[in-house]
């Protein structure tokens, strides 16, 4: 058996030189069944999650809609043809961008970044804990699998000749996403991956563990060949030497690093596949703030991490963007009313934003509610757009040999039309 | 909370010991002793005994295959099927200190709070792995684990994080080698399961047809095997109203249950006494051929091989039919068919590549959480499995996690392993001469019971050699060999 590889793919589709300078760089791993019988590689699958329920209406500001300068009267961002410094960027004669988010405009602009509003899970339940357990499972509520999306997707689609670095999530401990697959890795770090105890035993270790591995018809034995070769590659992924191209910077937060680590594992080709990356503190029930340009409250530094970081990692993998999809999402949004303390508290639907060379059609995906009073639910944004419908969309579109009847069970898909399918 | 009651029961039992921690004292107390002298098997072959062993327990400890050949093979099978004659006075010493163990459904519910959860998680979770560590009732220890997967119920849905604790007291241990009637019953109304299962809003106004679909597919039946979709519904109906009480128990509530005729497996169920409805779907599925092959062919799957010998299937479903589906003798069937030896080899899933590990070497365990917290990130954490199917048990689910086996091994002979210390001098002092390859050899044959290969003994001398004799790496990198990940 041999199929193409994926530096084979990467020649074919990015830069020569890129490819010939990754060639010098790193020690390609080959990750085997990763890739359909003609060669074809699905995506890799980038899931970021806003924890805490992240404020919609002020990131995709719906400027056109009177309502939302009703209900926000200190808190709503200025319209477009204001005279303040923080309106918000037109994305269309409907929505604008949060302008702390401005390092995503031009990402809008030019097709590689969507967003998909008033959307969510329909019973979503108003607790953080509730429901971003709900979203991370992908049920229709309580009863159903405790299982995570990603993880069924991934078990439904693994083979023997995984790479041992084809799920991870950026925490101490796996998201709920991620369960049920008993390969993901959780960690903090690339550099977790390593063998443990003294570093000068470990070329020796390592060549033992060749050695007593050697056996190619057992499964176990292929499995160990292929971490060592991991190994191999990632110890040369110095974390503080990586080099970002084309001038992009991360920030040293966790979620900036876990970012730019999932960067360079893409680039490193060890058959990463899935990668979940969190950012948090997006419950901001208190003196939320505006923008920067106000210089209170913690809702402007928070976006502008998500989006710096984001458009970062657009940059850093310019190359790589076609076989990459980012998709981020949040328990749900808030209270399309601010309350009392200058802040927002639990809402209903929420934003979804898709990253992909190969999304279809406008900035903004809406089926918009409206925020009328008589169009809430229950005072809230009310969901038009099921999340599972654009989960269902990118692992049929963007990855190989998905199987929705085990990944949503109890949902019937309805493609929503954000992205172009990998053709084969 | 835990300090308390030690310290109350150490008063009592051994005195005051105020100045040290008490359970590192239980924990010395009670610690196995090793052997005055370790003959471990040689040869090229696997040694029969230590085969059975490395299946009906959770990994020989050193001297242990010696004295079930002084005891007889027959005679060891009987006592561990027999296993309340197993005196289990030191590893319920260690399980002292985990009060959550014992305590009421209506207490356990007060656990309010992730924290507060997770520590009643983690008490049953750290109590499993002790057991099957120490436990002197190792094969029904085993049975309990195989039940816990094919009955399982993930950790983490819900309140099953502490009715959980009441599932394995009440449910699992009492029947792990009964009856299988009465565990499937047992289970049926466990609060857990119907927790997890979501029968708690089992209703005749909305059927759920979570536990319905399961209690045919993963628990008696098998997948399409012997039902239609047809059933799942009518068996949703025989069980609306099985749910759970605020106090965390069983109870019965006829508003919420389907009137009228049910017909499951071609038989009309209809009763005056709605509750008998739903029993009566569990003496059917007790009693239908296909539960005895199903569950016969998992319990192979365990003890013999991924792929279950016909021929041994077949014997259980005999004895089955034979003993109304009584557990032990089925075991026993297992353990003494004449095929039983021919078994090729299991790969060890995490949780028995640490349980192995501890015993053949005599670790201690200090019964701390770091260890689970090992196999959870290895995917194997105790209930935490999240589908109804339990953890699988053939090999080619399990090779996606070789660093962390690796680093496992290493770190156990490093010291590096929370909560367990393995004494190197101690099990050396059985070799006589200081010659590295001498002492390679004996640890090769105490952790294998049977000779390294001559290959693999000479990568372990050659790293030995240039890791100037060091000894614990060597052994961790033993541990770490493809040899001693298969059973």
């Amino acid at each position: 058996m041999k199929p193409l590889s994926r530096r084979n793919f990467l020649k074919a589709s990015a830069g020569a030189g890129t490819a010939m300078a990754l060639q010098a760089l790193w020690k390609p791993w080959l990750p085997r069944l990763a890739f359909a019988q003609d060669g074809v590689a699905g995506d890799v699958i980038v899931c970021i999650f806003l924890r805490g329920g992240a404020d919609a209406l002020n990131m995709i500001v719906p400027y056109g809609d009177d309502a939302y300068y009703r209900a926000r009267s200190q808190l709503a961002i200025a319209r477009p043809d204001s005279n303040s410094n923080g309106r918000v960027l037109t994305l269309d004669d409907f929505f604008g961008l949060n302008p702390d988010m401005g390092a995503l405009n031009d990402l809008f602009a030019g097709g590689h970044l969507k967003a998909i509003h008033a959307v969510g899970a329909p019973n979503v339940s108003r607790s953080h804990f509730e429901a971003m357990d709900l979203l991370e499972r992908g049920t229709d509520g309580e009863e159903g699998a405790s299982s995570g999306w990603l993880g069924r997707h991934l078990s439904a689609t693994s083979s023997p000749q995984d790479s041992p670095l084809r799920a991870i999530g950026w925490d101490d401990s796996l998201q709920t996403s991620l369960r049920g697959y008993t390969s993901a890795n959780a960690f903090r770090s690339i550099t977790d991956y390593h063998l443990n105890g003294d570093e000068a035993q470990t070329n020796q270790l390592m060549a033992s563990l060749a050695s007593l591995y050697q056996n190619a018809d057992n499964p176990l034995d292929m499995a160990a060949q292929a971490t060592l070769d991991t190994l191999r590659t990632v110890e040369r992924i110095d974390v503080d030497q990586y080099q970002p191209a084309n001038n992009a910077t991360y920030m040293e937060t966790d979620y900036g690093r876990a970012l730019k680590q999932t960067a360079a594992l893409i680039k490193a080709d060890v058959g990463l596949e899935v990668a979940c990356v969190d950012l948090g503190n997006f419950d901001t029930h208190i003196t939320q703030g505006i923008t920067v340009h106000e210089g209170i409250g913690a809702f402007p530094g928070l976006v502008s991490e998500f989006a710096n970081n984001l458009r970062a990692f657009h940059d850093d993998l310019l190359d790589y963007m076609g076989k990459v999809t980012v998709i981020v999402m949040s328990e749900f949004g808030r209270r399309v009313q601010e309350n009392g303390a200058g802040g927002t508290d639990h809402g209903h639907g929420g934003v979804m934003y898709v990253m992909s060379e190969h999304v279809l059609g406008n900035a903004v995906h809406a089926v918009w509610p409206g925020l009328n009073s008589n169009f809430l639910s229950d005072g809230d944004l009310a969901i038009t757009t099921d999340y599972r419908d654009v989960l269902s969309e990118i692992l049929t579109k963007r990855t190989l040999r998905t199987d929705l009847g085990r990944v949503f069970p109890e949902h019937i898909y309805h493609p929503v039309g954000i992205i172009a399918p990998i053709p084969l | 909370m835990s300090k308390v009651s030690r310290r109350i029961f150490l008063q009592g039992m051994l005195g005051a010991l105020a100045t040290a921690g008490c359970s590192t004292i239980i924990d010395q107390q009670t610690q196995p002793g090793l052997p005055d002298v370790l003959q471990p098997p040689s040869g090229a072959d696997r040694h029969p005994i230590a085969h059975l062993l490395n299946r009906a327990t959770f990994g020989p400890r050193p001297g242990q295959i010696e004295a079930v050949l002084a005891q007889g093979r027959e005679a060891w099978i009987d006592q561990q099927l027999d296993y309340e004659s197993l005196d289990t006075t030191a590893v319920n010493l260690r399980l002292r200190r985990y009060d959550t163990l014992n305590m009421y459904p209506r207490d356990l519910l007060g656990f309010f709070g992730e924290t507060n959860r997770q520590f009643v998680r983690d008490e049953l979770a750290i109590a499993t792995l002790v057991r099957a560590v120490y436990s002197e009732r190792q094969l029904y220890e085993v049975m309990v684990g195989f039940w816990s997967d094919h009955f399982s119920i993930h950790h983490y849905k819900e309140n099953t994080a502490v009715l959980k604790t009441i599932d394995d007291r009440e449910v699992i241990r009492p029947h792990a080698l009964g009856h299988f009637g009465d565990l499937l019953r047992a289970s049926a109304h466990s609060p857990a399961m119907l927790v997890y299962l979501d029968n708690v809003r089992n209703t005749a106004d909305m059927l759920n047809e979570n536990y319905a679909r399961e209690i045919m597919e993963l628990h008696t039946l098998g997948v399409d095997n012997g039902y239609t979709e047809a059933d799942i519904p009518e068996v949703a109906k025989c069980f609306t109203g099985w749910t759970v009480n605020s106090l965390g128990e069983f109870t019965f509530i006829p508003e919420w249950h389907a009137v009228g005729e049910k017909r499951v497996l071609g038989e009309i169920i209809h009763s005056d006494d709605p509750l008998a409805e739903g029993e009566r779907v569990l003496d059917i599925l007790t009693n239908h051929p296909n539960t005895a092959r199903y569950v016969s062919s998992k319990l192979v799957r365990r003890f013999v091989a991924d792929d279950p010998p016909e021929s041994i299937v077949s014997a259980c479903v005999q004895t089955w039919n034979a003993t109304q589906g009584n557990i032990r003798e089925i075991v026993r069937t297992i353990l003494t068919h004449p095929e039983f030896d021919n078994a090729p080899l299991k790969l060890k899933r995490p949780f028995e590549l640490v349980t192995s590990l501890l015993r053949v070497t005599n670790a201690s365990y200090s019964g701390s959480n770091g260890l689970i917290n090992r196999l959870e990130q290895m995917g194997h954490r105790p209930f935490g499995w999240a589908t109804p199917d339990g953890y699988p048990d053939t090999a080619i689910e399990w090779t996606g996690n070789m660093l962390d086996r690796w680093n496992l091994c290493l770190e156990a002979f490093t010291g590096d392993l929370p909560g367990v210390g393995i004494d190197v001098d101690d099990l050396r002092n059985s070799v006589e001469t200081t010659e590295s390859a001498d002492v390679i050899r004996f640890f090769g044959r105490l952790f294998l019971k049977h000779d390294l290969s001559a290959s693999d003994e000479a990568e372990l001398l050659r790293f030995m050699d240039g890791a100037n004799d060091e000894l614990s790496t060597t052994l961790g990198l033993l541990a770490a060999s493809p040899a001693f990940q298969w059973r």
